[in-house]
């Protein structure tokens, strides 16, 4: 009995030990830097931290590629003085980058991350309702709702980091207290972009920025005119003049308006009868002109619309390819009741998808023109890149 | 009373009707054109950027309606009086271009003056 009490403290002192030598294996490795503290604990971008512990490797190895500190993912550089760098074996001093949120630091030496320790970044509440729209080919437009901290004495303005998705972000566009919206300019149609806005925050010369607010978007070519360099325009049925529109002629370089004898080529037409004016996709103005040449294209229309002034006002939050419902589809335009211009979001060439924004303009009604030829006019915001869910 | 109403409004639906059945105005149809071309015996067919380059240095450019003999070469005026070479030019790439307008002779020339010029493709 003596013999088996002393086995089971025997047995019960080895498993103690292992469970604390296993606790120790989950916050480091042998050969893994270790983190004993920092200070301070808190502080903005730009403050310099001081890291104390162990086996961060010898100053002589010290290497920009292998040896680095992570303010919750976000990579510091390391505290300069004179010339010396100051990493040690048991001491670093960083600055706090300037993207920097509340998380852990980690130090990385060749792969081997250390234990996290806590340094926490004061909060810039972030702006709201970030949108976006394709101003023309080269530029996007966006807008926000201001942040809730924009009242502080010590806010600074907005900071927009503009690149290319997949790309890193450059250096900020910054932008004064008091702005809301922004148009960046010389960018390339069919490429998609991150827009990072941030609130940010000026801490005696440390600027702080609020988490950012993000929005993908690419400029998309905006027309006003046709083929011919003249209005765009979509017929009444009783003209001899085309009631189908192709929304991109490839060779002419703008839309193009077409008769039913090129149907094959509308992406989207109207048809009027008495007060009636059919305004929809290819296929559904083939049902109603029995002299509709060829097969019509696929072209959809979201079942949401916009009633605005200009193409200028139709902003959104998201791709165009998310939260709108497609289908081949007409409305009848006297059943509007707005009085204004009305947008629709438009997609042909099927399966990979030419997105766009068509804008009918209201002047009175939409029907214009003389008697008998009578026409709806028209404004195209076109996205030439396939599978670019963005355009206007 | 109300048979008057009902009369009133009969014809008001009628007045209505024949407003939107209105007859279409119906354009001529054909080509843009150098007259230079046509002068040295070609067919006049031209680009739009060769054409609106053309019209930007004065050379007449004109409309053609009809084939071989029943062909007609048209100038082109604007309401205003002014020659619509420059306009015409941009409908160079177009098969056909319809034209509203009001037809005059003058001196032995076709004279179109244009109220509508338009793709028909």
């Amino acid at each position: 009995m003596k013999y088996f009490k002393f086995s089971a403290l025997f047995l019960l002192l080895v498993s103690f030990s292992f469970f604390f030598y296993s606790c120790e294996e989950t916050t480091s490795t042998g050969d893994n830097p270790v983190i004993d503290s920092i200070d301070p604990t808190n502080g903005v971008p730009g403050t310099v931290v001081t890291i104390l512990g162990s086996k961060f490797g010898d100053p002589a190895d010290y290497n920009q590629s292998t040896h680095k500190v992570f303010f919750n993912g976000e990579e510091a550089s390391i505290n300069v003085i004179g010339t010396e760098i100051q990493w040690f074996d048991d001491e670093i001093q960083v600055k706090v980058p300037q993207k920097a949120t509340t998380g852990n630091v980690v130090v990385e030496v060749n792969g081997l991350q250390s234990n996290g320790m806590l340094f926490t970044v004061p909060v810039v509440q972030p702006v709201s309702a970030l949108m976006a729209t394709s101003k023309d080919d080269k530029s996007v437009s966006l807008k926000w709702n201001a942040s809730a901290d924009e009242s502080n004495a010590d806010f600074a303005g907005y900071w927009i980091f503009v690149y290319p998705v997949g790309q890193t972000s450059g250096d900020p566009i910054e932008l004064p207290k008091g702005t809301t919206t922004y148009i960046a300019t010389d960018l390339t149609e069919g490429t998609v972009y991150n827009f990072d806005v941030h609130a940010v925050k000026n801490y005696g010369g440390n600027y702080l920025l609020s988490a950012k607010t993000n929005i993908k978007w690419s400029p998309a070519s905006r027309f006003i005119l046709n083929i011919n360099d003249d209005n765009i325009k979509m017929y009444e049925t009783a003209s001899s003049f085309g009631s189908g529109l192709q929304l991109f002629d490839p060779s002419g370089g703008a839309p193009k308006t077409l008769k039913v004898t090129s149907g094959a080529d509308w992406d989207l037409g109207i048809y009027t009868s008495g007060s009636n004016i059919w305004f929809g996709s290819a296929s559904k103005m083939k049902a109603r002109y029995s002299s509709f040449a060829g097969t019509a294209k696929v072209c959809q229309i979201s079942s949401t619309k916009y009633e605005v002034n200009s193409l200028d006002d139709v902003f959104d939050s998201q791709a165009l390819d998310q939260g709108h419902s497609f289908s081949e589809s007409e409305i009848d335009l006297s059943t509007l009741t707005g009085n204004k211009n009305v947008v629709f979001i438009v997609r042909t060439n099927s399966p990979t998808w030419n997105y766009a924004k068509v804008m009918l303009i209201y002047n009175g009604g939409f029907l214009q023109g003389p008697a008998g030829n009578r026409y709806i006019e028209v404004q195209v915001s076109y996205q030439k890149t396939s599978g670019v869910p963005y355009a206007l | 009373m109300h048979r008057i109403i009902a009369i009133l409004l009969f014809v008001g639906v009628l007045f209505s009707a024949t407003m939107n059945s209105e007859p279409a105005p119906k354009p001529m149809k054909g080509q843009v054109a150098s007259l230079n071309d046509l002068v040295m015996g070609g067919t006049g067919k031209i680009d739009k950027a060769k054409a609106t380059e053309l019209a930007e240095k004065g050379s007449p450019i004109v409309f053609i309606t009809g084939k071989g003999k029943s062909a007609k070469v048209y100038f082109v005026y604007n309401a205003d009086g002014t020659f619509a070479g420059k306009n015409l030019a941009k409908y160079a790439n177009n098969i056909t271009v319809g034209i509203i307008g009001k037809v005059k002779k003058i001196n032995g020339l076709n004279i179109l003056i244009a109220e509508t010029i338009e793709s028909m493709d």
